[in-house]
């Protein structure tokens, strides 16, 4: 791995530990893009569901987080996913630390998908949706489900 | 040692600078740092942490040979498991660019198929068309041949046309087209057929020169046949003014005996003056002219019979020819030499023959007058006298015709006179006998006209 940047090196060894030891309900596919990953998502309401993730990295990573949203057909239906596909979760902005990894906002994500109990949209989300910027990152997110 | 950094996620080794925060987290010191920088978290418990809270940790390592540390060899494994990837990856698509490239070969070679088969046609197309063009080339050429040819003969029409014009033109026109004319060749060309005509007009003018020479020399004879005519033509004029006197003679010959007689016819009145007349009557040829025409039978049955009589034989061989006339002009015709030796003979005959005629009518007349005469005297003189006149037409006729005159005409003409000495002796045997003689002068004089006539026509 001489001659890349620490965060490259960081990166190829996540995905690498992806490919060979994927968690539960999480597969990548390294043909389509390095930064994109499957999440199969097996749970209580989503379950037979499969949604597509984009992860965007900088090359500040890890120290800054990465972008993750939702893309593709199917968006699923959540209190804290926008029909854009944004997803308002802490980790992915104010509570980012360098020992997160792809796997574990893989896994975080899952568990929120896992723990909701009513399918529905955020009640902004046709005001956000029409205002928002193209980068999650840079909404001011107001964290008040701790729940997850 | 089997403990990583989580920002880095690298092993820690014997070299690694490795800091722990207060909470008891180890990470490497610049991954620390950077965080720090960012956040004063520790990035795993997010307690708080400050540059100055947190320190370096040593590591008493059990073997310092790097190699058989265990991070090392973790990190190597690692990068060779990377590398090991990426090499797949790289076979992987080297093996899709390869399968890729198969397929694009494929298709290449179904195009390069289908290109080397529409270059086959090309080549075909373009062989045929290579064909083409050289039929058209030779075409060209020989189109371009003919055109020259065109040229040429156009060039010699020219030529001829102007050597035309030199051959038939003025002077002024030949002048005209030498100045026009620059070329020396067609300048030489005129010149030979100029040269060629002059010949052509040389031979020509020979042949005029010869026709020319031909022509005087046929005209000068002609010029010496005409004067012969001519002198012929007055010699026949000279006999005719001799026959003229002859007859005038003879006419007063004639009158006188008539006023002769008539005085004796008046002296005597008697009963001889019937016997007198007859006599003139018999001596008259007209009365004479029955007889022959009846004995001419009896003449030839004669002449066959009794050829031998000395006295009689030539008047009675006269008055044969006098009757086989038409015969004799045939015979004429046909051997001309005979005839005018005949002719001169029988005038010569006439002559002497009419001497005596003469002679014995004045004998006869002696005789006459002193009234005793024998019939056998007379009877000779006027037969004579006849046929003379008749041969003597015929000679001059024929002589005449033998020269110039056509042979139809002289037939015509001869059987003319025939008709009238056989129509003369036929018919007017009541009419007396100087009206005969006067009517025989008219008919001779008429047929010489005639004859001078057609010598001259």
């Amino acid at each position: 791995m001489a001659g890349l940047s620490p965060s490259e090196r960081r990166l190829q060894k996540e995905l690498m530990s992806l490919v060979k030891e994927p968690p539960p309900g999480v597969s990548v596919d390294p043909d389509i893009a390095e930064r994109n990953l499957l999440q199969g998502a097996a749970g209580t309401l989503y379950e037979g569901e499969r949604f597509q993730l984009q992860f965007k990295f900088s090359n500040k990573y890890p120290f800054d987080s990465p972008e993750v949203t939702f893309v593709g057909q199917n968006i699923p239906i959540h209190p804290h996913v926008y029909s854009n596909g944004h997803i308002c979760l802490s980790i992915l902005t104010d509570d980012w630390s360098p020992a997160l990894s792809v796997q574990s906002v893989c896994l975080s994500i899952m568990s929120m998908l896992s723990s909701c109990k009513e399918k529905q949209r955020p009640p902004d989300n046709a005001f956000y949706v029409k205002t928002c910027n193209k980068n999650p990152k840079k909404t001011k997110w107001w964290y008040h489900d701790d729940s997850v | 040692m089997n403990i990583n950094c989580v920002i880095c996620s690298e092993f820690f080794n014997a070299s690694s600078e490795v800091f722990a925060t207060k909470c008891g987290h180890v990470f490497h010191y610049p991954c620390l740092l950077s965080w720090l920088e960012r956040s004063k978290t520790c990035p795993q418990c997010r307690h708080k942490t400050t540059e100055n809270s947190i320190h370096r940790i040593f590591f008493n390592m059990q073997n310092t040979d790097g190699n058989t540390d265990m991070g090392t060899i973790l990190n190597k494994i690692d990068n060779l498991e990377y590398q090991n990837r990426m090499l797949d990856k790289d076979v992987k698509d080297y093996k899709e660019k390869v399968s890729t490239l198969k397929k694009q070969n494929g298709l290449l070679r179904q195009e390069i198929k289908t290109v080397e088969s529409s270059l086959k046609a090309y080549e075909t197309t373009i062989i045929s068309l290579k064909e083409q063009i050289s039929y058209f080339k030779s075409k060209s050429r020989e189109s371009e041949k003919l055109t020259a040819e065109i040229v040429k003969l156009k060039n010699t029409i020219k030529n001829m046309e102007n050597a035309q014009i030199a051959i038939n033109g003025t002077r002024d026109q030949v002048n005209e087209m030498l100045r026009n004319e620059a070329d020396v060749e067609s300048l030489a060309i005129y010149g030979a057929m100029l040269k060629k005509a002059l010949i052509e007009a040389e031979a020509k003018k020979k042949d005029a020169e010869h026709s020319l020479k031909k022509s005087q020399s046929e005209a000068s004879r002609y010029k010496k046949e005409v004067h012969n005519l001519e002198a012929s033509y007055g010699q026949t004029k000279r006999e005719l003014e001799h026959l003229r006197t002859s007859t005038d003679k003879e006419k007063q010959y004639l009158k006188s005996k008539i006023s002769e007689l008539n005085e004796q016819l008046t002296a005597k009145h008697t009963n001889n003056s019937n016997t007198s007349l007859k006599r003139i009557a018999q001596e008259s040829p007209v009365n004479y002219n029955k007889t022959p025409k009846l004995s001419v039978p009896e003449s030839t049955k004669l002449k066959e019979n009794v050829p031998d009589k000395p006295e009689i034989e030539s008047p009675y061989l006269q008055i044969k020819s006098s009757v086989g006339y038409g015969k004799f002009l045939n015979a004429k015709y046909i051997s001309s030499k005979d005839v005018p030796k005949e002719g001169f003979q029988l005038t010569s005959l006439k002559t002497s023959a009419k001497h005596d005629l003469l002679k014995s009518n004045k004998q006869d007349v002696c005789y006459n007058g002193l009234g005793g005469s024998s019939k056998e005297d007379i009877f000779p003189s006027p037969k004579t006298s006849q046929p003379s006149f008749g041969i003597k037409k015929k000679s001059l006729t024929k002589s005449k015709f033998k020269r110039l005159a056509p042979p139809t005409n002289t037939g015509g003409k001869c059987a003319d006179i025939s008709d009238m000495f056989v129509s003369l002796s036929g018919q007017e045997t009541d009419l007396s006998a100087k009206q005969l003689i006067v009517e025989i002068i008219k008919t001779i004089r008429n047929s010489l006209v005639n004859s001078g006539n057609s010598v001259w026509n």
